[in-house]
């Protein structure tokens, strides 16, 4: 097949959608919006939810912190408060960043170039939040002890060689998953590029 | 004529444009569906920009060619798309059996391209100059000249091929 016989194929390809009935209006706007709705569902809602529950626990937090008596409880529990209110927040706003790519603006080289760099942003941030949840896990249970009333929890030896050591591993075991998850993630980015060449 | 009227009427205006994107950057119907609903649903998300675009016809080959290129790898984790039986999408099988079959090897030897060089050959398909395929996919038009060359010679070949 040569060019010309290329074009002409191809234009009676556009001839023939052109004649095409015109998708309806509704369907469009159904189409439209439920896709709007599942979109806002799938990604935005987990996220939504997970944000108000930490700020909840990071308002508790707050009134409750004088009542904690051991200084040391008091400096965890704001340590804590400011990592349920600052992650939460980097979250939403790494989200919006991602689904805010101008799709409409950039040429496709320079979308997914910068489309690679959020997911390497995304991949560092994930690394680091992965250090700050262990960190939390571990520093929120003796002023969350305290505040029980189980202040002497933490003396005890079980503690240390039961409770942190199982929220230690669920933690890398979950980091571990998410790593790997943005890992995939990506190397689809760099095929993306690579595909560009 | 109101917001969503303007953009139906984009839509309908342009439906054949985007069916042909989503031939060339997709395996299957159901991704083609998938790929066709992204690209009505991004147009819509930033139709604001559309009303203030210089060029129109630039800004939805560029929103096309984005949203393919970005949606790709993304199957699995997809948002899912509406099931709508009112949507065809099969243009082609209307055509003659000899149109179809050689229209079938035309679209599998683009698909063996590089994303950007895809959306090249389908730029100079659709009768773009080689200014306006530099605008929208971003490289300057001597660039193109030379992709365009290298293309059709593998194009060529493949199709020779068949």
């Amino acid at each position: 097949m040569e060019l010309d016989e290329m074009k002409s194929l191809w234009q009676n390809l556009s001839v023939k959608v052109e004649k095409q009935e015109k998708i309806q209006k509704h369907i469009l706007m159904e189409m439209t919006k439920k896709n709007y709705q599942n979109r806002l569902n799938s990604i935005y809602l987990p996220e939504i939810v997970g944000s108000v529950i930490c700020f909840g626990y990071a308002g508790y937090f707050l009134f409750q912190i004088e009542k904690l008596e051991l200084p040391i409880n008091q400096v965890l529990a704001i340590f804590n408060t400011a990592l349920m209110i600052i992650l939460p927040m980097i979250s939403l706003w790494t989200l919006a960043r991602l689904n805010g790519l101008n799709i409409t603006e950039e040429s496709p080289l320079l979308l997914v170039e910068k489309f690679k760099k959020q997911k390497t942003f995304f991949w560092k941030f994930q690394q680091f939040n992965l250090i700050l949840s262990g960190l939390f896990a571990v520093s929120i249970l003796p002023p969350l002890a305290e505040l029980l009333g189980k202040k002497d929890l933490v003396m005890e030896p079980f503690f240390w060689l039961i409770y942190v050591p199982i929220g230690l591993i669920s933690i890398y075991i979950f980091g571990k998953m998410t790593v790997r998850k943005y890992k995939k993630s990506l190397q689809q980015a760099q095929q993306l590029i690579e595909g560009m060449e | 004529m109101n917001r969503e009227d303007e953009f139906i009427h984009l839509i309908q205006q342009n439906q054949g444009l985007i069916y042909k994107i989503t031939t060339i950057y997709t395996r299957d119907r159901e991704e083609q569906k998938d790929l066709y609903q992204e690209i009505v649903y991004q147009t819509w998300k930033s139709f604001d920009q559309f009303q203030k675009a210089s060029k129109p016809s630039t800004w939805l080959y560029r929103v096309g060619m984005n949203t393919a290129i970005t949606n790709l790898n993304r199957s699995k984790k997809r948002v899912t798309a509406v099931p709508l039986d009112g949507m065809e999408l099969d243009f082609a099988d209307e055509m003659e059996s000899g149109m179809e079959e050689r229209l079938r090897s035309l679209y599998a030897e683009i698909r063996k391209l590089g994303l950007l060089d895809r959306g090249i050959v389908f730029l100079f398909l659709e009768g773009k100059s080689h200014d306006e395929i530099a605008e929208i996919v971003g490289i300057s038009s001597s660039n193109v000249g030379t992709r365009l060359s290298r293309i059709k010679d593998k194009l060529r070949k493949g199709l020779q091929t068949n």
